[in-house]
């Protein structure tokens, strides 16, 4: 059966917000940045037109552009307004599958008997969301997530797209493989495609997937699929927690340093995030991650397996001082801190075998209730203040899509 | 140009269909009279909902925040041009 895929992508998502919040920026230059940071996380569209790009530092963006405007910002305001774009999308199907901060796929097969076909909806939710939040969006809409999200990608700002199955391979065969970034091809993977002499999507699709493997190992099968514009996978519910894979936190620290009692005290406060979320969503995990940026943007990225599941943040805290001990002595300052965990399975609080143990958890169980009515970091590992007397920024951590949903 | 303010003021309110809108506030003995509420949005302090406005009196930005357990307000910033 053929499937309606919608891909509902908010344009400059950050710095819309911010032109919302402050009416005075509206139609004027503005880069959204993490405060006494100097990388741009967003750009406005009037400032795209100085070619200011996400990712560019400050300095930069004001040779492109002098008059820019400079907007810290507060990522509580976007996550609340996600979470009231997803509400808006709630309205029409529970097949609301959030991708990230700004996109949510959405599978409206089933609902368009009652409230149209795709691109009636689609106009409908671009209607609401302007409507009641004064945002912009484009949408894709196609029979898969893949199609939809390239579809959405096509007119920007405040673009609506749909592309029909039977487009799909003309449209694909004139696609170049670095226009699939960003729909299930990374950057480094386009270019290793480019090397090996597989330039376009029709390409990728017609390889042999044999020397896709030999490449890309495991990969070769998900990228000849993509080639050929071909993707199954479902667009979840939107309370289905299943495809939960991992949680993690990250920050940036206010300045660079090689003071190692300081980045550990970040690692464990981003390995108390962790755990605090993982016993929030009832979950254990055991592979942790931890990524280390260093002053010139390289970065060092290690991950840790144990052979039991743990929850709380101090357990996931000495995996991830284990790895980060590794990389010592720094040979370059460090910027940005990371912690996660992954190999999840549900909690189902099996008593434990050793009394010490049980007590311990029931301990981090008493700190999280404390907190959760208090504020968080009420009660806290005392060297902690370590990290909060070098500075937290305003709000700290990435957000994974489990939390960016109510 | 944004500078951080987080003193408590005392706010003049209208409670309408579930949602609250400032109308006035009172920051230094000085009365502000809000024009517009530009964005809302909501953060948690533990069990404490906080409700945050953006607002203008036609001259100056303001980040205004309720505490919903307390009903304290407090004026976060304030944005200059």
């Amino acid at each position: 059966m053929n499937r309606t895929i919608l891909l509902i992508d908010m344009n400059s998502y950050f710095a819309s917000v911010e032109q919302k919040c402050n009416p005075v920026l509206q139609g004027k230059p503005v880069v959204v940045c993490g405060y006494g940071r100097t990388i741009v996380v967003t750009a406005s569209y009037e400032a795209r037109e100085y070619g200011i790009k996400t990712g560019m530092t400050i300095p930069e963006a004001k040779k492109l552009c002098p008059n820019v405007i400079i907007v810290y910002g507060n990522i509580d305001k976007y996550i609340d307004t996600t979470l009231k774009i997803h509400q808006i999308l709630l309205r029409f199907t529970d097949r609301v599958e959030p991708f990230s901060i700004d996109e949510c796929f959405m599978d409206v097969t089933d609902v368009e008997k009652l409230f149209g076909d795709g691109l009636t909806i689609a106009k409908k939710i671009k209607q609401l969301i302007k409507e009641e939040l004064g945002l912009n969006c484009s949408i894709g809409i196609g029979e898969n997530k893949i199609i939809a999200k390239f579809a959405s990608k096509l007119k920007k700002p405040d673009g609506l797209c749909k592309i029909e199955k039977e487009d799909i391979k003309n449209i694909f065969s004139l696609l170049s493989v670095r226009e699939l970034q960003g729909i299930g091809i990374g950057k480094k993977i386009a270019e290793k495609l480019e090397s090996i002499g597989i330039l376009t999507a029709q390409q990728l699709g017609d390889a042999n997937l044999d020397f896709l493997i030999k490449h890309f190992g495991i990969l070769g099968y998900h990228l000849k699929k993509i080639g050929q514009g071909v993707d199954d996978s479902p667009v979840k519910i939107y309370d289905d927690k299943n495809y939960i894979k991992s949680f993690g936190h990250s920050h940036t620290l206010p300045t660079d340093t090689y003071d190692l009692n300081i980045i550990k005290s970040y690692i464990l406060l981003m390995s108390e995030k962790v755990g605090v979320r993982l016993r929030k969503e009832n979950m254990l995990g055991r592979t942790v991650s931890l990524m280390i940026r260093y002053e010139d943007f390289d970065s060092f990225s290690k991950q840790y397996t144990i052979k039991h599941y743990i929850r709380t943040g101090y357990e996931i805290y000495k995996i991830a001082e284990k790895i980060f001990n590794q990389i010592l002595p720094l040979k370059k300052a460090v910027r940005l801190v990371g912690v996660s965990i992954s190999n999840l399975i549900q909690d189902n609080k099996q008593p434990f075998l050793f009394n010490r143990l049980q007590k311990y958890y029931q301990l981090a169980d008493m700190v999280d209730s404390i907190n959760s009515k208090y504020g968080e970091f009420t009660v806290k590992p005392a060297s902690l203040i370590i990290a909060e007397k070098f500075g937290i920024l305003e709000r700290c951590g990435i957000i994974g899509t489990s939390l960016i949903k109510k | 140009m944004i500078t951080e303010i987080n003193q408590h003021i005392k706010a003049g309110v209208v409670f309408d269909n579930n949602n609250v809108k400032p109308k006035w506030f009172i920051w230094n003995n000085r009365k502000y009279i809000i024009k517009k509420i530009t964005y809302t949005w909501k953060t948690n302090q533990g069990e404490a909902i906080l409700i945050h406005f953006s607002v203008t009196d036609g001259a100056t930005l303001f980040e205004l925040c309720m505490n919903q357990k307390n009903l304290e307000w407090t004026l976060e910033k304030v944005s200059t041009e």
